[in-house]
């Protein structure tokens, strides 16, 4: 009996995961997508006195995607710098502060990309570009991996990629506590986008 | 480097040794006293880094003040009565409010008058014989240091503290009343009320500085140039001190 209900529990999982599940063996179709905030998020990592990294994530984004395999295809995102959370406030105002961000004369994070490269399958692999991030525009590679691309349950389409690569602060002007605070800023972001 | 060390080293020690260099070489050249605010520089370009040319931000413009106020600091003794300097520090004034002006907000234009009468008098003041001017100044300067350094700023914290501790030597020198020669030359007080000035307007518009604090702090300085009223200072550091417990019962900053 024991061994029925265990089968049964087994097999409605599978199912609900198949049913949830987009469609993984697809690349994404060609388009134009618009970031879904709710699902998306960008967080950073940056060594603390060589004890620790602190993480933090930025919660105010949004931007779109353009896809065309092997095609010309573009990012355009723009990130909240005042949104800035480390889930210790009077450390988010510090970091909003002249001292790193500063948020107030410099409010917008920006990443623009038009040189995506894609793999064999047509997947994007890496991303090149622009970040734009405390008065100072810089070149970024991202390396890309796609996570997730087909129907949603609400009749749209979606997209899904994992964004992982490292940034100097130094490079963008934001010197303080270099030695305290790490120069590398290790850049993780998680992108869902719908297609328009 | 070490994280202490890269906090202690530009804020205190280096302008604790330039503070009694300049103290010891200004007894055979008393001139030598005026070039003190040059000698924040070293500290400014440490702490905030070499500046940026034509930079947005406000930070970047502190050398070009602290070069005015160290220029309003020689002109005086030639120009007519202060004119000079006066046009000096305000154009010291200007550089940084320029790059703040894109954030002008009612309040911050009733707070930039309110910092222009209140430098306005400093300046004048300064002109007047105080008991502790230097001493004052100094412990204003600490106040603003540390209300920026534990309430949302290290930059501008290091950089006022850096200052304060310039005055330290002279500031001994004054309160131990020590030979005449030795004496601060009070027309350096106008120059470093600006950049006094300045630093708090960045803190207060960069860094979200309360405004009770920064209200205090902005006539704290005021008690000491009061012509010879002897309890001047102790009314700036109760200031300064209020301020700085009024910041922290907001909380303090970390990183």
């Amino acid at each position: 009996m024991q061994t029925r209900i265990k089968t049964a529990i087994a097999g409605l999982t599978l199912i609900a995961a198949l049913g949830a599940a987009p469609l993984y063996a697809d690349p994404a179709a060609a388009g134009t997508y618009k970031i879904d905030p709710q699902h998306t998020s960008v967080h950073f990592q940056v060594n603390h006195l060589g004890f620790s990294e602190v993480v933090g994530r930025f919660n105010d984004l949004s931007g779109k995607i353009h896809l065309q395999p092997n095609g010309k295809s573009s990012v355009d995102v723009e990130i909240q710098t005042a949104s800035v959370d480390t889930n210790y406030d009077k450390r988010d105002d510090h970091l909003r502060s002249p001292d790193f961000f500063n948020a107030k004369l410099y409010p917008v994070i920006r990443f623009t990309s038009e040189k995506v490269s894609f793999n064999k399958n047509g997947e994007p692999e890496k991303l090149t570009g622009e970040l734009t991030l405390h008065g100072k525009t810089r070149p970024v590679t991202l390396s890309i991996q796609p996570v997730g691309a087909g129907d949603d349950p609400w009749g749209g389409y979606r997209v899904g990629y994992k964004a992982t690569g490292v940034i100097k602060r130094s490079d963008y002007g934001m010197n303080f506590m270099q030695g305290g605070i790490g120069d590398d800023i290790a850049i993780d972001l998680n992108i869902e986008a719908i297609k328009i | 480097m070490n994280t202490i060390a890269q906090l202690l080293l530009p804020a205190l020690i280096l302008p604790a040794l330039f503070s009694f260099s300049l103290l010891g070489l200004g007894r055979r050249h008393p001139a030598v006293h005026k070039v003190l605010i040059l000698a924040w520089l070293p500290s400014y370009l440490w702490i905030n880094g070499v500046p940026e040319f034509l930079s947005r931000d406000a930070t970047h413009w502190l050398w070009l003040v602290a070069l005015l106020a160290a220029a309003a600091a020689f002109l005086q003794r030639r120009a007519p009565r202060s004119a000079a300097q006066t046009a000096l520090l305000l154009a010291g004034l200007l550089t940084v409010v320029w790059p703040l002006a894109h954030l002008l907000t009612a309040g911050f234009a009733l707070g930039l008058g309110a910092t222009l009468l209140i430098g306005a008098s400093l300046h004048y003041f300064a002109d007047h014989r105080s008991s502790l001017p230097v001493t004052t100044t100094a412990v204003s300067l600490a106040g603003l240091g540390l209300v920026s350094a534990f309430g949302g700023s290290l930059l501008v914290g290091q950089l006022a503290i850096a200052l304060a501790v310039l005055l330290s030597g002279f500031s001994l020198v004054e309160i131990f009343r020590l030979p005449l020669r030795d004496r601060f030359p009070l027309e350096l007080l106008g120059p470093l009320f600006t950049l006094y000035l300045v630093l708090l307007l960045i803190g207060q518009v960069y860094a979200d500085l309360p405004l009770g604090p920064v209200a205090l702090l902005l006539i704290a300085p005021a008690a000491g140039v009061v012509p010879r009223w002897r309890y001047g200072v102790l009314v700036s550091a109760a200031l300064a001190v209020a301020a700085l417990a009024w910041s922290l019962a907001g909380g303090s900053a970390a990183s």
